[in-house]
């Protein structure tokens, strides 16, 4: 048969299988020569892995080391509590997965009640937010939103986009929002036939896919206000979407009721 | 959290390598580290992407190489030299290197990337012949093809040199 020099180099390399291996050791019994040259490949390869051990033994430069630790800086802050971690820590993953676009671009202006009519527009933002004397609530748009929107199934290029939908401390049904239009973002929980507004952000908002350029961290995916204000709420985790589905059946009524 | 603590852990044992990898593509120390950092910066991201149970040196290499050759490409838009310009001195700064490796390692630089990527790959960083193709993005006969024509090349500069 023939023996090609690749072949030998194949075999040289360990990378035959058992039968062309003893094709190969038949060759070689009958051709010396075919011997030397993997022999020859075998010295090459040694030869090219010794000169260049030499390199691994340098000292790593501190900042290549950072660029991995740094990463690693970014991770959820400890708690104390570990069910409290797995929920926080799921949280995160959640709202990750969901992948808030307001991100980086939200300023971090919190605006309660009669705030955000001057900061929205008095217009704008009687038709997004309604108050009255029992506090601030959702306008149409945005509650028509929270009341009929999946997550899990919403159009990346909806109006007003719903993030997460959770139980908080008094037993309500709340779910985070963001109206792109309106450059609002928040949270609402269900009241009655109504969302209460529990919280509004005001900042120039962006689509998913719309950001550009911007490089997208891990910890920028939501406002931190937001993440926090919802984190000293929530009781338990956030909903799956099984659970967000049964809600939505539910007419967002309380659980546990 | 806890597993991508692990893959961190693992990234840092190998950062050597990749240093060494990116050299063979750089040939140029600074370059290297440079290149590598961005590597690290990206693989960082996209740690979803590494799919579990595969090598992460052989993912890393790939990613190191990919940078690399982004880069080549917008250095040549910009009109600036690639890395064969006259401006850097190879890696031979450092003393304690012995003869053997610089000889080595420049005549690996005389060769095209291609085949060099090859034997660092394999007779240098132990990959299988598949893994290396894997992480080439070629195919299996392609890497085996180019490995044969590095050697070879690389044994008449070695020859010729020793002669």
């Amino acid at each position: 048969m023939q023996i090609s020099d690749e072949l030998l180099m194949r075999y040289a390399d360990g990378e035959l299988d058992p039968i062309e291996r003893a094709r190969v050791d038949d060759a070689v019994r009958a051709d010396p020569a075919l011997g030397r040259r993997i022999t020859a490949f075998r010295a090459q390869r040694d030869r090219l892995a010794r000169a260049l051990a030499s390199e691994l033994e340098e000292p790593v430069p501190d900042r290549l080391r950072m660029v991995i630790e740094r990463a690693a800086a970014v991770a959820p802050p400890r708690i104390a509590d570990l069910s409290e971690r797995r929920a926080r820590k799921r949280l995160a993953d959640r709202i990750l997965a969901w992948s808030w676009p307001e991100a980086g671009a939200l300023a971090a202006s919190l605006l309660l009640g009669a705030l955000i009519a001057q900061q929205v527009g008095q217009k704008r933002a009687e038709s997004t937010l309604r108050t009255s004397s029992d506090g601030l609530f959702a306008g149409p748009t945005i509650a028509q939103a929270l009341s009929t929107q999946l997550a899990s199934r919403q159009s990346p290029t909806a109006d007003v986009r719903v993030g997460l939908t959770f139980e908080n401390q008094r037993g309500e049904l709340c779910r985070t929002f963001a109206d792109h239009a309106a450059s609002l973002s928040g949270f609402a929980c269900r009241i009655g036939r109504e969302w209460r507004v529990e919280m509004a952000l005001s900042g120039a908002s962006s689509r998913p896919g719309e950001q550009q350029g911007a490089v997208r961290t891990a910890g920028s995916e939501m406002s931190p206000d937001l993440l926090s204000a919802v984190e000293a709420q929530i009781r338990g985790e956030p909903l799956d979407a099984t659970a967000e589905a049964k809600a939505l059946q539910n007419d967002w009524r309380p659980p546990g009721r | 959290m806890d597993d991508s603590e692990r893959i961190k852990r693992e990234l840092v044992e190998l950062i050597p390598r990749l240093r060494r990898f990116a050299r063979s593509l750089t040939r140029d120390v600074a370059d290297a580290d440079d290149l590598v950092q961005l590597a690290l910066e990206k693989a960082l991201g996209r740690l979803d992407q590494w799919q579990r149970g595969t090598r992460l040196d052989s993912w890393m290499f790939t990613i190191v190489r990919n940078t690399w050759l982004d880069e080549l490409r917008s250095r040549s838009r910009r009109g600036e030299f690639g890395p064969l310009d006259e401006q850097h001195e190879p890696a031979a700064v450092d003393a304690a290197r012995t003869e053997d490796t610089l000889a080595i390692q420049q005549a690996l630089g005389r060769l095209p990337e291609e085949q060099r990527s090859c034997l660092m790959l394999v007779l240098v960083e132990g990959l299988s012949y598949q893994e290396a193709a894997s992480a080439l993005g070629i195919p299996i006969g392609t890497l085996t093809s180019r490995l044969a024509r590095g050697r070879d090349a690389l044994q008449a500069v070695l020859g010729t040199e020793a002669g």
